[in-house]
């Protein structure tokens, strides 16, 4: 079985944020990691690989720093990458993101599965997977909390609010964005980080995969959430307070 | 400090962080309370590759190299360090089997060890024979074509645990007489004796060891008889980096705690890290962190070069060591008398770092080891 694994690099979330102008973040003090989602779609993969054979292709989007977390997922046990490193790719939005990865996949060929990390960690988007499948006209299951596979046929549970799952049976291939907890992702070995080095990581740009999309939307600021501090204790007895309540939520924020 | 590392050292460096924070933190604690051996951890860090991180490829290790071998245990000292010290000396003992094995030995005792299967232990120490080695009486006598081992030694890391012991005996009256031997788990007339009641370490195994006539087959010698002493001072250089590493992670340790309580606590109405005094000690704290960190890192990557580095080790690890106990004193006085509670996770660190000026040689040792290389110049 043939596997492809969509992974982003992303800020360690513990790492002191600066935005610089209302456009980027301050790199400077800033760890990076992979994706936290993207670690279980590894895991995943490797499992299957494990059970069925076949090999684990990595795909990232992103610059030089990337290319770390690309081989740290070799040194977990995937096969081989490919790293777009294109400054045109990094500016643009999810839809060009999805657009090269759909692009770098088919140059793959055969592959039997995409898996992705529901969201990443740090837009929390949640859309590349959904866009790569629409785009791959392919099968997409999202919150994939379990994966079974027989022959070409997939069993998938879909975890959805209040603790429920969604059973769903879909056939390869097919694109999966899998939900954290799917499994424990192993850590790194140390002769497994040696090998990693050695590990094929081809690198290219947009032009070499023959696309050059736009984004859909535009990118107008970046900004910390203002908190307010507004809040009014009404005193008095509760018959009294809860009959204040009412005429301020009626008369003030009018919203009953 | 942000030295020039290659991304396989950071790859490994993140590894070890990750798995210091998950796996060793929360449980750190209380094996330290129970004076228990982690045994489930250490065999987690033996499967990830971290025993022989200085043997090649061929015999099982990760060749990972000094300097990664440094910062993989300063992330797993800031945690524990009494898991630090466990897989310092197993990599310590991978040393001279690496050096001074034969093909055959090194298969069978270098491999298991270098990849995960069994700790080790270097039993030099003995009663009477600490700093100077060559004071030791365990005995060795050759018999037909075998050895008869007689003595006790002392203070022995990992004793009770190793699956592979490097036994410094004296074979002939001469002050240098000694024989390096390997004496596998098991052996015939091989006791655990007394279990030493630590200050500190106490998630560490530290045993006396007991020969009585123990017979070792003379295909158990490690190099040639007579090559004692050469063989235990050959691993000192990277002993001396390994508690170096310990101490360094430990510093971070006293650092954290540190800065984080000192943002928290409260007196005369603000934080007291606003108190000039506490900003001092603080402030202290992470020069020695970040001097530390760049002796052991110059003395690892001089063993990496294959350089000479006996110099250098020392001075890592004395400067290491002393400032990392003269840090825990101030990180403690920065906590007020919680610090003084096992509540407090800088009460632990503070009897765990007072060992380290003393064992892998003591400050005193180190001192006369600069002193003497700086005389050849």
């Amino acid at each position: 079985m043939k596997i492809a694994v969509c992974l982003k690099q992303v800020p360690d979330m513990e790492s002191k944020f600066k935005i610089v102008d209302g456009k980027k973040i301050d790199e400077s003090q800033i760890a990076f990691k992979i994706n936290d989602f993207d670690n279980y779609a590894v895991e995943a993969a490797l499992q299957l690989k494990e059970k069925l054979g076949g090999e684990v292709v990595i795909v990232t989007c992103g610059p030089d720093r990337a290319s770390k977390d690309i081989r740290q997922a070799f040194a977990m046990g995937a096969d081989w990458g490919i790293h777009v490193n294109d400054p045109a790719v990094e500016s643009g939005d999810n839809f060009v993101v999805a657009s090269v990865l759909q692009k770098a996949i088919e140059t793959i060929g055969g592959v039997d599965l995409v898996l992705t990390g529901v969201q990443a960690e740090d837009d929390q988007a949640a859309v590349t997977g959904v866009m790569l499948a629409d785009l791959m006209g392919l099968p997409h299951c999202t919150n994939v909390k379990k994966l079974e596979i027989n022959g070409n046929n997939l069993t998938v549970n879909r975890e959805l609010e209040g603790g429920f799952n969604e059973v769903i049976e879909m056939s390869a291939p097919a694109v999966l964005s899998i939900q954290s907890g799917i499994n424990e992702p192993r850590y790194p070995t140390l002769p497994g980080i040696m090998k990693a080095k050695k590990k094929r990581l081809d690198v290219k740009k947009g032009a070499d995969l023959g696309v050059s999309p736009k984004s859909k939307t535009d990118f107008i600021k970046m900004f910390f959430p203002v908190s307010e501090h507004k809040a009014e204790i009404i005193q008095g007895d509760p018959a009294t307070a809860a009959a204040k309540l009412i005429e301020k939520l009626k008369t003030e924020a009018k919203v009953i | 400090m942000k030295p020039l590392l290659t991304q396989e050292q950071m790859m490994i460096r993140e590894m070890a962080h990750e798995f210091a924070r998950t796996e060793i933190e929360p449980f750190a604690q209380e094996y330290n309370l129970k004076g228990e051996f982690p045994e489930a951890i250490i065999g987690k860090l033996g499967r990830l590759g971290l025993f022989g991180m200085m043997v090649p490829e061929r015999y099982g290790g990760s060749e990972a190299g000094a300097v990664s071998y440094s910062l993989a245990l300063q992330e797993i000292a800031y945690s524990c360090a009494s898991v630090a010290v466990t897989l310092s000396v197993t990599n310590l003992t991978a040393e001279p089997l690496l050096n001074f094995a034969t093909e055959a030995q090194k298969e069978k005792f270098l491999r298991p060890l270098a990849s995960g299967e069994h700790i080790g232990a270097f039993a030099l120490t003995e009663l009477e024979a600490g700093s100077d080695p060559s004071a030791l009486k365990t005995s060795a006598v050759k018999r037909g074509g075998r050895y008869i081992v007689n003595g006790a030694k002392q203070f022995i890391t990992n004793g009770a645990y190793a699956g592979v012991i490097i036994l410094i005996a004296r074979t002939s009256p001469e002050k240098n007489g000694l024989t390096a031997f390997i004496v596998p788990k098991g052996a015939r007339g091989l006791k655990v004796g007394k279990d030493e009641k630590k200050m500190g370490l106490n998630a560490s195994n530290t045993v006396e060891i007991l020969f009585e006539d123990c017979e070792l087959p003379e295909d158990l010698v490690l190099g040639k008889e007579g090559m004692g002493l050469k063989i235990a001072l050959s691993a000192l250089d990277s002993g001396r980096i390994g508690i170096a590493s310990q101490a360094v992670g430990m510093i971070r340790a006293c650092l954290h705690e540190a800065l984080e309580y000192s943002k928290e606590r409260k007196q005369f109405g603000k934080a007291i890290i606003k108190h000039q005094s506490i900003r001092n000690m603080l402030a202290d704290i992470a020069v020695d962190y970040e001097a530390a960190g760049l002796l052991v890192l110059n003395a690892a990557s001089l063993k990496d070069d294959r350089k000479s580095l006996s110099m250098e080790a020392s001075m890592a690890k004395l400067f290491a060591t002393e400032a990392l106990n003269r840090c825990a004193y101030k990180a403690l006085q920065v906590f007020g008398g919680y610090g003084y509670t096992k509540d407090y996770k800088i009460e632990r660190i503070y009897r765990d770092a007072r060992v380290t000026t003393i064992y892998e040689g003591t400050s005193e040792i180190q001192r006369m080891v600069i002193a003497r290389e700086l005389e050849k110049m």
